[in-house]
């Protein structure tokens, strides 16, 4: 991966990266790693035990790490909160997300990683989704976090990226 | 005898491929585009196994699964852990777990064992 995503913070505070499908894993591990501080990391496509499990193996350090998990609920039964991690009901529950994120921006958590923006649309349609990125940016923006949103190179959802693009800083394309 | 498949699943692009390569080997193949969806069509058919997306819009897959018979493998785009994915399996009648993308022959291979099919 040749772009260093902790300088792109400096300069922007809302970063919007494209991800080819083939290399996702270890891009999503090579960015984490690239960042010191807090984070907090949406997780709307991976369980946080698999989040915990994948990060341990590229021995990246989880404590300044809180997951806001999208998913376990959804395939078990998980409880509202353990250590380390919120547990959201879906990817569905937009309000409930939200609510969490804003719970992290009240924290001032150094960065927010958002993975990834074209999971949301297997359970919503465009324009709830965008509207979302809209309500989530503009309260990211009242903070001094910075956020890094994923999005996969999915051809059918070209509109929602470009869309999303509009509410980042900078768009860039990861090769 | 000719085994029964019932695909489970949002995405027409998958439902369409493996429905496409299950006929061409000889099984049967019902779809459904939701778990609401596959327990109305349950009520018609009996399949020998449902290949089913873990994550649909609707009623969430973990409450669908406890109301089939059916053998039951997980389509999954989710990420599990090791622990989750053995948990998942513990359930009675869910017997595969399979991560997507999957490779298609790997598929069947599985869906063969898993159905006695030859």
């Amino acid at each position: 991966m040749k772009i260093n995503v902790k300088k792109e913070l400096d300069k922007n505070q809302i970063l919007l990266l494209k991800i080819p499908s083939a290399d996702y894993s270890k891009d999503i591990t090579d960015i984490v790693k690239q960042l010191d501080g807090s984070i907090g990391y949406v997780t709307l496509n991976k369980t946080f035990d698999s989040l915990k499990e994948e990060f341990k193996k590229k021995k990246i350090n989880t404590d300044n790490i809180l997951f806001i998990d999208a998913i376990s609920k959804t395939i078990k039964n998980a409880p509202e909160m353990a250590e380390g991690s919120f547990f959201v009901s879906s990817p569905a529950a937009l309000t409930e997300l939200s609510l969490a994120i804003d719970r992290l921006l009240r924290h001032n958590f150094k960065y927010i990683i958002f993975d990834s923006l074209t999971n949301l649309m297997i359970y919503e349609k465009r324009a709830p989704v965008s509207k979302f990125i809209s309500f989530i940016t503009n309260k990211i923006r009242q903070t001094k976090t910075k956020a890094v949103f994923y999005a996969l190179n999915i051809k059918e959802q070209d509109a929602l990226i470009e869309e999303a693009g509009m509410f980042a800083d900078k768009v860039e394309q990861i090769k | 005898m000719v085994k029964i498949i019932l695909i489970v699943d949002d995405e027409a692009d998958i439902r369409d491929s493996v429905k496409l390569i299950l006929t061409k080997n000889g099984f049967k193949v019902e779809t459904a585009v939701s778990g609401d969806d596959a327990l109305k069509k349950l009520k018609k058919i009996k399949p020998d196994l449902v290949l089913m997306d873990i994550m649909m819009p609707g009623t969430p897959t973990k409450e669908v699964v406890k109301q089939i018979k059916a053998k039951v493998a997980y389509l999954s785009v989710v990420r599990v852990s090791e622990a989750e994915k053995e948990e998942l399996l513990k359930a009675k009648n869910v017997v595969d777990f399979i991560q997507k993308p999957f490779d298609i022959d790997e598929l069947l291979k599985r869906v063969k064992k898993l159905t006695g099919a030859k």
